[in-house]
């Protein structure tokens, strides 16, 4: 014997997958070709299949329809020639179709086999701009050839599609834009100068300690008669044998050799720098979750008890 | 004009009381006296041949968005009326109905759903074809970024790109644009001069819409206002219904679209599910070989301690 209430089942479910492509597209109306009948497959084969085994309840899933395609090109032609403004001359109507390679002469370098990427916002708006830009030469030709007037003279008043008020509040904003830009130029190459000139500076006085010190040296043997000459009083030539004269900075390079201990010190530990907001977090910090102990800060069931739950509690403690 | 015809029939009621009162004399100081602006010919007199009057409204339920684009459209075209907000929603060809009342044979209707999908439909009312356009990327001209700025009624240059000639259904809509957003020559609330261009230009399917103010005529271009993509739905034959004559394979609406990526996203906990189940089925529970007669004199007593 036949389980009739499973065939029912999957015939049904067969038909809801039609009724889901209707819901699926917008509320207007469009005609939709009924497609059932010609899918074929009747009551009488399915009730076949599902007694052979073929079929089963698990197997069948909706398959969305998909859409009609209607391209009806001969009514598309008609209703333009319907439509068509042909007693009207170009100046009427101000219209310019850019042809490709109108266009490509402009940006040989930017359009590569004339297909750019849609989602470079940059890329896009630049082949919009040429397209327009492309227009506008065309269409400024051909009414400069008419006769017609475009440029607006300076003492020519009328109202602006963006008011004045609209219009300042555009200029405050490049303005801040432009201030914003060239204070942080300024702030680097302050930041740049400073540094330079702190490590001069820091040069200078160990060089200057050093001199001391060796003076001291000397004058220490001199005292003690380890030496006769007063040749160190006399200022030290700072000129190397090729003779020219060493920057501050060049000496400071050659003088600072750490001992190796330090250095590897240094390098494990950090020397210098800025050490103030180096425990504040950071956006690689905050993004850091490995320090997330689920069993300590997971939420715990912080939801105050029902209303009956309260009064019996009170009622237990009294 | 309207003042000039209010003048003439004042006029010729004076006329006609003097005539009554058998004042014949007509008194020729008051004949002359003209006004130089209201009597001065308009200058789209016979001129104006292209009448295109379009209708820009929205239905309810439409977003901010939505009302700003209205708002800069009508901004932007002289040629333009506006209508309170359709309350009903089904009854498309009502739309028709208020164009004729208002005496315009182009009607642009914004219409909003679910408080933020944005539909445009663009039509030629009595006859037809009329389009409908899923609208996305709304750029407004309030928005700081675009720096330009025309006369508020200049007609506009209309520039297409090569992808409207290709098909009919491209060819039908840019003529549909061209009768839309251009401003008829010598409208009489429309100024001189060219200062702008209305660019559409396809891409990825869509069609995209830039308004640039020409600041130097060799081509030197700074961005106005609004900005926005017309995705298009289908094309009917007559204005708002009939038989319709394209459907774009390609669109997907807005619904579905969410409806998709809401499903791409319910299969997380499934799938997460299946991958620890088949972790679990690789594991083996075998461990390091063990020798049987090692258990051999463990007696019950030891392993219950």
């Amino acid at each position: 014997m036949l389980d009739t209430t499973n065939v029912q089942d999957v015939i049904f479910e067969l038909k809801m997958s039609d009724m889901e492509s209707d819901i699926s597209d917008e509320e207007f109306h469009v005609p939709r070709l009924n497609e059932d009948a010609s899918d074929g497959d009747s009551d009488k084969e399915l009730q076949v299949a599902y007694a052979s085994g073929l079929l089963k309840p698990g197997l069948v899933r909706p398959i969305t329809a998909p859409a009609p395609v209607i391209n009806n090109l001969d009514g598309l032609k008609q209703k333009l020639e319907e439509i068509k403004q042909t007693n009207l001359e170009w100046i009427e109507r101000l219209d310019v179709t850019v042809q490709p390679h109108n266009n490509k002469e402009n940006n040989a370098d930017e359009v590569e086999d004339g297909d750019t990427d849609v989602h470079n916002d940059f890329q896009r708006e630049i082949t919009f701009y040429e397209q327009a830009k492309s227009a506008v030469i065309f269409a400024m030709k051909r009414l400069h050839g008419d006769g017609v007037k475009t440029k607006r003279p300076e003492d020519y008043f009328a109202e602006m599609a963006k008011k004045d008020d609209h219009m300042k509040k555009v200029r405050e904003k490049l303005l801040a834009l432009q201030r914003q830009r060239e204070t942080a130029e300024k702030n680097k190459t302050n930041f740049k100068l400073r540094k330079y000139g702190k490590q001069v500076q820091h040069s200078v006085t160990i060089e200057r300690h050093q001199k001391k010190k060796e003076l001291l040296k000397s004058v220490k043997k001199y005292r003690k008669g380890q030496t006769k000459s007063l040749d160190f009083l006399d200022e030290p030539d700072d000129k190397q044998k090729g003779g020219k004269k060493l920057s501050q900075l060049q000496k400071l390079q050659q003088q600072k050799k750490l001992n190796p201990k330090r250095a590897s010190k240094n390098k494990k530990y950090g020397f210098g720098g800025k050490k103030r907001g180096m425990k504040r977090n950071n956006n690689k910090s905050a993004n850091d979750v490995s320090g997330f102990k689920k069993h300590v800060h997971s939420k715990k069931n912080t939801q105050r008890p029902g209303k009956n739950r309260r009064v019996q509690m009170r009622n237990r403690n009294k | 004009m309207a003042v000039q015809r209010k003048r003439k029939s004042k006029m010729s009621r004076k006329a006609k009381v003097r005539k009554l009162n058998g004042e014949n004399k007509v008194e020729n100081e008051e004949e002359q006296v003209t006004n130089e602006l209201t009597d001065m010919p308009t200058v789209s007199k016979k001129r104006w041949t292209n009448k295109q009057r379009v209708l820009i409204f929205t239905s309810r339920g439409i977003t901010y968005k939505g009302r700003h684009l209205v708002k800069d459209l009508r901004n932007l075209m002289p040629h333009t009326k506006t209508d309170v907000k359709m309350d009903r929603k089904s009854d498309l060809l009502m739309v028709n109905e208020i164009a004729e009342i208002k005496n315009c044979n182009k009607c642009v209707f914004l219409v909003g759903k679910k408080k933020r999908d944005v539909y445009m439909w663009v039509s030629n009312v009595p006859h037809g074809p009329s389009a409908l356009f899923h609208m996305e990327y709304l750029n407004m001209m309030d928005e700081l970024k675009f720096t330009g700025n025309c006369l508020t009624s200049s007609r506009p240059i209309l520039s297409f790109d090569e992808n409207f000639d290709t098909t009919p259904h491209m060819q039908l809509l840019k003529e549909l644009f061209i009768q839309v957003f251009g401003t008829p020559n010598f409208h009489p609330k429309s100024q001189p001069f060219v200062d702008h261009v209305f660019n559409f230009s396809q891409r990825d399917g869509k069609i995209w819409f830039r308004n640039y103010q020409i600041v130097e005529e060799n081509g030197d271009l700074v961005e106005i206002g609004p900005r926005f993509t017309m995705t298009l739905a289908r094309i009917l034959s007559g204005s708002f219904g009939g038989p319709v004559l394209y459907i774009n394979p390609d669109y997907k609406s807005p619904n579905l679209i969410r409806h998709l990526q809401g499903k791409k996203g319910s299969t997380k906990y499934v799938d997460k599910q299946a991958a620890i189940t088949r972790r679990r089925m690789e594991k083996t529970d075998k461990t390091f070989a063990t020798d049987e007669t090692d258990l051999l004199f463990t007696t019950s007593t030891e392993t219950k301690t």
